[in-house]
């Protein structure tokens, strides 16, 4: 009996093959996500991190190797894949741009909606995917999707998602583009979700900062292969070898990395600046 | 020169209007390179897009070299003049070769052939992108694609550049070939630029930066001043660089760092002199 919520074996993805367009974007991916557990997801454009996503529910099929879902492998064709969709929710990049209903009420009814579900049950679950995220039904659910700013765009996409209870949500830079208010409300939401729902996270981000506020572990992809998978302070102070893959250390990891060099070595690594500045308080004996 | 003078912008019918503007002052010198910042909905993009009369002013009047924005007969000299870049590359792209998209704007203006050719030349170069002038843009990075939406910009010759969030929508990478470039065209071309963004460490080196808040101009002065506002700028909502806000609190706590802003390699060096004095 595994305790993998998401487990990924060897997973090959192969696009256009046979055309002279062919691309193996991932090649030879194997990782596990525990339910509860926050990962993250990291590369360089074009590393594959966005087609390992679209694996994880099934939208994409594995040209070689396995996914399974909740013990659950995802056929390489066909089947059907209600119980996947229903496990894991993926919210894509800019997901705002997906919003097409008139009002949010509907919006976000359009999974459940397509579940087949009665009526009842999909006001309930639209009531709670809208308080979840922070735009309370009572006040939300008949304005239109487009009289909302940016972030509340953002976080009403999520609802859509959060309307089919899924015990995953894959997240493809959930906050690129959002001001930085946005992105901590964002990411405030998404750790409380993981705390009170036990819900499994997947983050994928380029900004290590907020990864780093979000997931334990961390996973790195490099032209369609894992190079990394450890506990993110660790990988985050290797700073040089972020920057092999395409990846842009955080400033207080390459300030630390810095101060290494010439002797004065941090313990612990700080992530974040109160860490930083009470690791160094102590070593400068400062007030 | 952009002279902007009491604007105010209204948006909807009465009564459900929302006023996204509530008074801004502000002139933007020859060769200036200003950064506007705040949070979404405090309008800036609003406001950016008052330079080239993609809007008009509600109240108030926004000058391009004298000629105001509201006088229809000059929209298209100040259109010319003011050329605009926005935060999604693709939605800016509507050929299939790169050249052709670089093409696009003066050919419509009837420039002639050999005069359009010499300008995607320079424009390309100016950009570091001569490489690309015969790729598909489909198939460029985010970083690429934003090059070729300023060169198709630049080929109008323009003297101003209003950037709203070019770099949002790109990854490291990209965000630092598009600021290299930027930088470049202003020291190489002497452009002037407004560069709209709401991450601080883009603006490092702007000459001067100017912080909106609900419509109003809420701070505004040369990076180092305006950095050195931890506070303010903290309740603007925006994003203080993880190093400077670090500085700021061991200055606060009695290490001895130059007021104003502090990059991270003078950081550095004042945490190592402080230790090796301890030592």
């Amino acid at each position: 009996m595994s305790t993998s919520l998401l487990e990924i074996c060897d997973l090959v993805h192969v696009y256009m093959p046979g055309t002279p367009f062919e691309r193996r974007a991932l090649d030879g991916v194997s990782l596990r996500v525990a339910p509860g557990e926050a990962l993250g997801l990291a590369g360089a454009s074009g590393s594959g991190k966005s087609t390992l996503a679209q694996h994880m529910n099934g939208l994409l099929r594995p040209t070689e190797g396995s996914v399974r879902v909740d013990g659950l492998e995802i056929p390489r064709r066909g089947g059907d894949l209600g119980g996947v969709r229903a496990t894991v929710g993926l919210l894509f990049q800019f997901p705002e741009q997906q919003l097409f209903e008139e009002t949010l009420e509907q919006d976000v009814a359009f999974g459940p909606r397509n579940l087949g579900l009665p009526p009842a049950e999909i006001r309930e679950r639209v009531a709670e995917a809208l308080d979840l995220v922070g735009l309370p039904a009572s006040r939300f659910a008949g304005r239109s999707p487009f009289a909302l700013s940016g972030g509340e765009r953002r976080r009403a996409a999520l609802a859509g998602v959060l309307a089919m209870r899924p015990r995953c949500l894959v997240l493809d830079e959930p906050t690129a583009g959002l001001d930085p208010r946005g992105a901590t409300a964002l990411l405030e939401l998404l750790a409380r979700l993981r705390e009170e729902r036990g819900m499994s996270l997947v983050v994928i981000s380029h900004r290590m900062e907020d990864l780093a506020r979000l997931v334990e572990r961390m996973v790195v992809l490099s032209h369609g292969r894992v190079v990394g998978d450890a506990p993110i302070r660790e990988l985050l102070h290797r700073t040089e070898w972020l920057g092999d893959h395409g990846l842009e250390a955080p400033a207080l990891s390459r300030l630390s990395a810095r101060l290494a060099q010439e002797g004065l070595s941090l313990e612990p690594a700080p992530l974040t600046v109160s860490e930083a500045e009470m690791v160094l308080r102590g070593r400068l004996c400062l007030g | 020169m952009i002279e902007i003078h009491g604007l105010v912008h209204r948006f909807g019918e009465a009564p459900e209007t929302t006023e996204a503007l509530r008074g801004i002052d502000l002139a933007v010198g020859e060769g200036e390179f200003v950064a506007l910042l705040g949070p979404n909905g405090c309008g800036k993009t609003t406001l950016a897009k008052h330079l080239n009369a993609l809007l008009l002013p509600t109240e108030g009047e926004v000058l391009v070299d004298g000629r105001s924005t509201s006088d229809p007969a000059e929209l298209w000299e100040i259109r010319r003049r003011v050329g605009m870049v926005f935060q999604d590359p693709d939605r800016q792209m509507v050929a299939s070769v790169v050249e052709e998209e670089v093409a696009f704007g003066p050919e419509n203006l009837g420039v002639p052939p050999a005069e359009i050719r010499r300008r995607i030349g320079w424009a390309l170069e100016a950009l570091g992108i001569q490489a690309l002038r015969r790729a598909e843009p489909n198939l460029l990075s985010g970083g690429q694609k934003q090059r070729v939406a300023i060169a198709s910009v630049l080929v109008m010759e323009p003297r101003y550049l209003v950037m709203d969030e070019p770099t949002a929508m790109l990854d490291p990478l990209g965000r630092r070939e598009v600021l290299r470039a930027v930088h470049d065209l202003r020291s190489n071309l002497g452009l002037t630029v407004l560069y709209v963004t709401h991450h601080m460490e883009e603006v490092l080196q702007a000459d001067r930066v100017v912080a909106l808040q609900e419509g109003r101009v809420a701070l505004q002065g040369a990076p180092s001043e305006v950095f050195a506002r931890v506070e303010e700028l903290r309740n603007l909502g925006l994003d203080i660089p993880s190093h400077v806000e670090l500085a700021w609190r061991l200055r606060a706590a009695g290490l001895d760092l130059p007021e104003g802003l502090v990059g991270e390699e003078v950081l550095a060096e004042a945490v190592l002199r402080r230790w090796r004095e301890l030592q």
